[in-house]
């Protein structure tokens, strides 16, 4: 069955990418949780592996008969350690940069508010063609 | 459990382990001269010593690390001794035995642990605004 917002490729687009936002920002609290743990190694997400698949399944995709390629299929990151060398300026082989996960943090939380704009917009769309459509 | 309340939960155990923090550096600060435990001896430094703790994992595999207190350490290093023979615990030499801790750390712990604590409070502050922001979906008009 079609259904007008759950096959809106904005708000699908949008989902993911929030969906993105609050596992990144589960992460960053667990850093920030353990700024002061020994040993205690920074994670974050890594897409370049999953980037590189969606591009590469994109361009096998893609032909000039269809303009718009398929939204992404998933978002699955991969958790693994930053390795930001913030631990040579400590000795307890922790590598937790207060500043770089404070800056994380507000990226991480505007990212998933602007996402939810979009998502609001992209709903008051459809909300104004049923209205019109009542008329 | 949705995710942002597990992302409290890993704010709630940093507060918590802060919190720990500022409490044994008071108590150290406050039996900086006690020369008289329950154990025996003078105050001996305490520290509490944290660890990574798995807390659960997310239905999509993300996983939940908090911090936990893997114990309260205390301290081995030597006692100061001060010369003060009208001293009741004083040896026959008249020597005091003073706690091992020394103030200037325990101000550097302080000033640390509370900035720590900020930190965490600012992570349950950007959670509450997501959540904010993912409840104004439901005001499409």
């Amino acid at each position: 069955m079609f259904d007008l917002v759950s096959s809106n490729y904005m708000i699908q687009m949008m989902d993911k990418s929030m969906t993105v936002a609050t596992r990144r920002m589960t992460l960053i609290a667990g850093n920030i949780a353990n700024i002061d743990t020994p040993n205690y190694q920074a994670q974050d997400l890594s897409f370049e592996d999953a980037f590189k698949q969606e591009m590469a399944a994109m361009d096998r995709q893609f032909s000039p008969s269809q303009a718009m390629p398929s939204a992404f299929s998933s978002v699955a990151g991969q958790v693994s350690p930053t390795g930001s060398g913030a631990a040579f300026e400590r000795n307890d082989l922790n590598d937790v940069s207060l500043d770089q996960q404070t800056m994380l943090l507000s990226k991480t939380q505007e990212t998933y508010q602007l996402s939810s704009n979009f998502a609001q917009a992209e709903l008051r769309k459809v909300l104004g063609a049923i209205r019109d459509g009542a008329k | 459990m949705t995710t942002f309340d597990a992302i409290k939960n890993i704010a709630a155990s940093g507060l918590f382990a802060q919190r720990l923090r500022v409490q044994l550096a008071a108590s150290n600060i406050a039996n900086a001269e006690t020369t008289r435990t329950p154990e025996g001896g003078p105050y001996r430094r305490k520290d509490p010593v944290f660890q990574a703790m798995l807390l659960e994992e997310t239905r999509d595999g993300t996983p939940v690390t908090g911090v936990g207190i893997a114990g309260i350490q205390t301290s081995k290093d030597p006692f100061i001794s001060k010369y003060d023979p009208s001293h009741p615990d004083a040896d026959a030499n008249g020597m005091v035995q003073y706690p091992n801790v020394n103030p200037v750390e325990e101000m550097v712990n302080l000033t640390e642990a509370s900035q720590s604590f900020q930190a965490n409070i600012a992570v349950v502050r950007a959670v509450r605004t997501m959540e904010l922001s993912a409840q104004d979906l439901l005001r499409v008009q």
